[in-house]
């Protein structure tokens, strides 16, 4: 076996290492795969859009893998690298919806029925349509926050400060809570 | 309503959508063999462009010096050559600075800041090269062109003239101011219809940030 290792040439051990190494990468990614699905929801209105960007946060996050030194959580880094990469996406630009469009059925929702009582549903889609209201870093807080993120979570995510994070979470509860409101008091 | 209220309803629509999407392990390793389509890629595939572009013209006019007598073409050659060889040396120092930079810095506030840096750059260094070589060349083509003109020649033969008269160097003043513009303005909308956009969008988020 020493007379085998002896006789591996460097190219072919940084082939073995690498495919070690793309291994462990794709094992990671599969575990925690949710994560980049979430946020290609959140950023993309439909199937396409979330292919393509789900295509390209996997290529960044392995990219970016052999840099990770594991100072923070795989899932932080995870998270950094998927919305760094949609909100840096270069793709078409979509313009943002009207706030009175709401009830309107612009969005190719990623919900599909049947699995959910039917209050519940509409309630879904009216959080993802309030969602899209959102500006791209609004969306990525309150994406973090909804996944149960503490705040200096966010703040180390995003770069701002706590104190900070605070503050754009009670905006963004404005926003929605304007958005949503008719719609919640019609339902109840 | 609360902001807690729609964590059951994140928390259904990410379970829906993770379930609906869920790929293979197998699937994920044939994503690695695609191509990234991020910004960087992208400016690092048009430096590499003009880059190839600029250096086989260079090798036109550097064969040009060798094969051409006429001592304006000789000029020409050799002025358009330098301009080449200090376009190619500032791009790929600019490719070179951009392979090293990694747009997945610490947090977001970083890496937007680090791209919105690296786009501005691209785009102020295609601006000054188009607006310093194409005007030049543009006023020395039409040089070339203007006095030798068989007619021009003979003229200047017949009339001992001397080659620029005062004419000459205010038509050609006024061509390369009116050159100028057009180009500075024609590159700069041009750079803005590619990237202006997505630009602003960062900078919007980048402000958002740091507000």
């Amino acid at each position: 076996m020493s007379t085998y290792l002896k006789n591996i040439t460097p190219k072919a051990l940084a082939i073995v290492n690498n495919i070690e190494l793309e291994r462990k990468f794709t094992e990671i990614v599969t575990v925690h795969q949710g994560i980049i699905h979430k946020v290609c929801g959140i950023y993309c209105k439909n199937d396409e859009c979330r292919k393509d960007l789900f295509q390209e946060i996997v290529m960044q996050l392995w990219r970016s893998y052999p840099s990770f030194r594991g100072d923070s959580k795989i899932t932080t880094w995870m998270y950094r690298v998927a919305l760094n990469t949609a909100i840096s996406s270069f793709r078409k630009q979509v313009k943002k919806p009207q706030e009175e469009s709401i009830t309107g059925s612009i969005y190719q929702i990623p919900v599909v029925s049947n699995r959910y009582k039917q209050e519940q549903e509409e309630e879904i889609q009216f959080m993802y349509k309030a969602i899209e209201h959102l500006s791209k870093i609004e969306k990525a807080i309150i994406m973090l926050y909804l996944e149960e993120h503490s705040y200096e979570e966010i703040a180390k995510i995003t770069g701002i400060t706590k104190t900070n994070v605070g503050v754009k979470i009670n905006r963004i509860k404005g926003k929605l809570q304007k958005i949503l409101k008719p719609v919640y008091d019609e339902i109840r | 309503m609360k902001l807690d209220e729609l964590k059951s309803s994140w928390e259904a629509f990410s379970t829906q959508i993770v379930e609906d999407a869920t790929v293979e392990q197998t699937h994920i390793s044939k994503l690695l063999k695609g191509r990234a389509d991020n910004i960087i890629a992208k400016i690092k595939k048009s430096l590499y462009i003009e880059i190839a572009f600029v250096a086989v013209t260079s090798f036109i006019f550097l064969g040009m010096l060798f094969k051409v007598n006429d001592p304006f073409m000789l000029v020409y050659s050799y002025a358009f050559l330098i301009f080449c060889i200090a376009t190619i040396v500032s791009l790929v120092f600019y490719y070179r600075k951009l392979s090293l930079f990694d747009p997945h810095l610490p947090n977001l506030k970083s890496s937007i800041s680090g791209i919105v840096t690296s786009l501005q750059g691209y785009v102020r260094t295609y601006h000054i090269i188009n607006v310093t070589i194409a005007p030049f060349m543009l006023v020395s083509a039409f040089m070339y062109s203007f006095f030798n003109h068989p007619e021009a020649e003979e003229q200047q033969a017949e009339q001992q003239t001397t080659l620029f008269t005062n004419e000459h160097i205010f038509l050609l003043v006024l061509l390369y101011i009116v050159a100028l513009v057009v180009l500075y303005f024609s590159s700069k909308f041009y750079m803005h219809k590619l990237y202006g956009v997505h630009i602003a969008s960062l900078k919007e988020c980048l402000a958002e940030l740091n507000e």
